[in-house]
């Protein structure tokens, strides 16, 4: 057998590598050093995390990405960085969003998971859960809204991502956060971000992929800065950290995946984030540029200035303009029909963004859900005051 | 020859719940891309997707006793008795 | 059960629409596919009565359903438009050679001039010849190129004031993605533009390229020739696409099976972004110093890329770029 040359290290130059980082092989101890060292360069730099004791609301999925968000966060804190020890004055606290109440309709052989221990004990970090279903009056509700949503393209799974997202903002503020953390890593968000375009969120091109995004929340006018420090890893890094770091065990089901469980012969079971997910990771290995290309020409790319800046009650984004009637609307009468319907009777219509209506528009009901029949009080709220 | 396979982040559901494995070979040479052929016949159907498209699926991260198998050939790496190798996949964790 | 039309709610259902899922009848589809393109002319104000106008047709599907159909608007709505069938031969052997018999029948059944134009009368390479010097690799690069600047020669001959392109809304997204893919900032806002090439910048204007069929499903494109009876040549390209671009195309169809819109979804994405900020190079255009055609540089790429040909060095200098 052809015997290879030895290689080391590229950064220590003395170990055996053990991970391939941006084209360098490098070994354990610098590929740790590697990552808690570009963690606290986005904070600072990239995040502009550099007030003393600035206040940070982790968000904490329990799946890998925002475990390893939280291990590092944890790490920053405390100083029991491996490497570099300097200490990170700032205040994290973790927000879990459960919701069992949802897993539990949908998965037969759901058990709960309880991430206490991990968030308080391992990484000694204050920890607030809220369940998803308690921002309804009515929890059965939130229930029958995603049985009404169709079950294919992801309509339930971005439901349930717009309901998390106002109880993060509405927990934020009323707590005094102005900084809240996603763990998304690069390649997620990449993948994301072809999600969010092809479900016609153009104007996200820049939001949904920066180090920082901020913006105003409607109803009290504060700003809330939304990061994702974790931009610079892709996939591999977060696995390969996380296998060197913890023992964590990983939620078995994804709600994601259960949510469109009867669809059957579609490509990734009807869900158009995994589709993109699977798109991604494929040209990644292939094309190994691919994040990082996306990434940057997001943070270059424009949007066309717009007339009025208002924002969709449902996922509070800004409203984005129609240029032309046929990216809405087909001209056989029965579009033409139902459109007309939904904007005669219904309160709401008109104030709902185009991704947003992409979403409602296969659901059985429609009416209720056009005039935010049964939503909870803060989204309503939220419509009423936005013109 | 004998070779110890580990599955991380949630890949033990297309294996029984297994988080290791052993797998015997008659041959005294094989290269990754026979483990990979033998884990299929031993995948999970429903779970299939998860583990293998075409081939093992994108994103899974593989390793060689700890190392990554880029480091090696991938799917052409050579393995020697009481290799322990680690499938690790992000199963959409978020 | 019999399923009727959502439409009419008279006739029974024959199809489903793919942008909508919404059952509908054989005569309601054809009146919805034929205003909706009418809709995209009249709202981007594409002709003005008088103009001569080049379709560009290959045979294919897409460019035999956009004969029909300007053919029959142009009638139906009085455009008062001259129109002309312009074709590129790009000398591939069992391909393009059989699809220009469709365009020739195409000129008989519509009573339209057509002109055609070599590849090998324009640059005095095939693509065949080109593939053969090349390899399989980057050939569509060439071949992209050759028929931009073909194109722009025919209509020049014809002396028509524009190009029509059977681009539909698959193309479109598959564009979008592609340039974003590539990083192309400079490309990726105009992706999905109606009308390219009119900008006129430097007091230089080039042929404007229009496309009609910009909200029009490729799918619906094939059922209406399908129930249309047209005859159109249908075979891949020999040469077949890179890799990329096969994912793309890829994705745009399962996209497409898990939510119908998403190719609507996309274009609508792309047309809420803008050119970069100005302190961004844009490339210059200018007239190309060997052909006298519109170019970002001094030589043209098509110039380019013939050179390298003429001089037996093109796989070094893809290499190079690379």
């Amino acid at each position: 057998m052809q015997q290879k040359e030895p290689k080391l290290c590229k950064k220590c130059k003395t170990n055996n590598p053990n991970i391939i980082i941006q084209k360098d092989p490098v070994c354990k101890e610098c590929f740790i050093g590697y990552v808690e060292h570009m963690f606290k360069m986005s904070l600072r730099l990239k995040c502009n995390i550099t007030q003393k004791n600035e206040k940070l609301l982790v968000c904490f999925s329990g799946g890998q990405n925002s475990t390893a968000l939280v291990k590092m966060a944890s790490d920053v804190v405390h100083s029991t960085c491996a490497y570099n020890k300097s200490k990170m004055f700032i205040e994290v606290h973790v927000l879990y969003i459960n919701e069992s109440f949802i897993m539990k309709q949908f998965i037969q052989e759901y058990q709960p998971q309880d991430y206490t221990n991990f968030v308080t004990n391992e990484c000694k970090l204050p920890f607030k859960n809220i369940d998803i279903q308690s921002i309804y009056p009515d929890p059965y509700i939130l229930l029958k809204q995603l049985h009404n949503l169709s079950e294919s393209g992801s309509s339930r799974e971005d439901f349930v991502r717009l309901i998390k997202n106002h109880i993060i903002y509405d927990y934020a503020i009323k707590n005094g956060y102005q900084n809240v953390c996603f763990g998304q890593n690069g390649q997620r968000l990449a993948a994301d971000l072809f999600s969010q375009l092809s479900k016609g969120r153009g104007l996200s091109l820049q939001s949904a992929t920066k180090y920082n995004f901020s913006f105003i929340y409607p109803l009290n006018q504060q700003k809330l800065q939304i990061l994702h420090p974790l931009k610079e890893l892709l996939n591999k890094d977060i696995l390969y950290y996380l296998r060197l770091k913890s023992n964590m065990n990983f939620p078995q089901f994804i709600l994601g995946q259960h949510l469109s469980n009867n669809v059957k012969n579609k490509p990734a079971h009807g869900n158009i984030d995994h589709l993109l997910e699977q798109f991604i990771d494929k040209l990644q290995e292939g094309f190994p540029s691919t994040t990082f290309t996306v990434l940057s020409s997001a943070e270059k790319i424009t949007i066309k200035p717009l007339q009025q800046q208002n924002h969709c009650p449902l996922c509070l984004e800004i409203r984005d303009q129609v240029y032309n009637r046929l990216e809405v609307e087909t001209l056989d009468n029965s579009n033409q029909q139902l459109i007309n319907y939904l904007r005669a009777n219904t309160k709401y219509y008109n104030k709902i963004c185009f991704t947003c209506n992409r979403m409602l528009q296969s659901a059985q009901e429609l009416e209720k859900f056009y005039n935010l029949d049964g939503f909870p009080p803060l989204i309503i709220q939220l419509a009423d005051l936005i013109q | 020859m004998k070779i110890i396979i580990d599955f991380g982040g949630g890949l033990d559901v297309c294996f029984e719940n297994k988080k290791e494995l052993t797998l015997e070979f008659e041959e005294q040479q094989i290269k990754m891309l026979d483990v990979i052929i033998r884990l299929k016949t031993l995948c999970n159907p429903k779970k299939l997707d998860f583990f293998y498209t075409q081939q093992l699926r994108p994103g899974i991260l593989v390793l060689i006793n700890d190392a990554d198998w880029e480091l090696e050939d991938k799917e052409e790496a050579q393995l020697q008795h009481n290799d322990r190798v680690s499938f690790i996949s992000t199963l959409h964790g978020g | 059960m019999v399923k009727y039309c959502q439409s009419c709610n008279v006739q029974k259902a024959f199809m489903v629409r793919p942008k909508t899922g919404n059952l509908i009848c054989q005569n309601c589809f054809f009146q919805a596919f034929e205003d909706e393109i009418h809709h995209t002319i009249i709202s981007n104000q594409m002709f003005k009565p008088g103009e001569k106008i080049a379709i560009a047709a290959s045979g294919g599907k897409d460019s035999t359903v956009l004969v029909h159909v300007i053919t029959l608007l142009n009638k139906k709505y009085n455009y008062g438009l001259n129109l002309y069938l312009l074709s590129i031969d790009e000398g591939i052997k069992g391909y393009r050679d059989d699809s220009l018999e469709t365009v020739k029948q195409n000129q008989i059944t519509y009573q339209l001039d057509l002109r055609i134009l070599s590849y090998k009368e324009l640059f005095n390479w095939s693509m065949d010849e080109v593939v053969a010097q090349i390899g399989l690799n980057n050939n569509c690069t060439y071949c992209g190129v050759f028929r931009r600047q073909a194109l722009d020669r025919g209509a020049i001959q014809l002396g028509v004031d524009k190009i029509i392109t059977g681009h539909n809304a698959d193309d479109m997204a598959e564009t979008f993605l592609m340039n974003l893919l590539r990083g192309d900032i400079f490309r990726l806002p105009k992706s999905t533009a109606i009308i390219t090439g009119d900008d006129g910048d430097n007091g230089i204007a080039t042929l404007p390229r229009c496309k009609p069929f910009k909200y029009t499903y490729e799918k619906e494109i094939v059922m209406y020739a399908h129930y249309k009876k047209l005859i159109y040549f249908s075979t891949e390209c020999t040469y077949s696409p890179n890799a990329f671009r096969g994912h793309v195309r890829e994705l745009i169809k399962n996209l497409e099976a898990i939510r119908p819109s998403a190719v609507i979804d996309l274009i609508h994405s792309c047309e809420q972004l803008d050119a970069p900020n100005q302190n961004q190079k844009m490339p210059q255009k200018q007239l190309c110093q060997k052909c006298n055609l519109l170019s970002s540089n001094k030589i043209c790429k098509a110039c380019t890329l013939l050179e390298s040909l003429n001089q037996g060095r093109a796989k070094q200098i893809l290499q190079i770029q690379d």
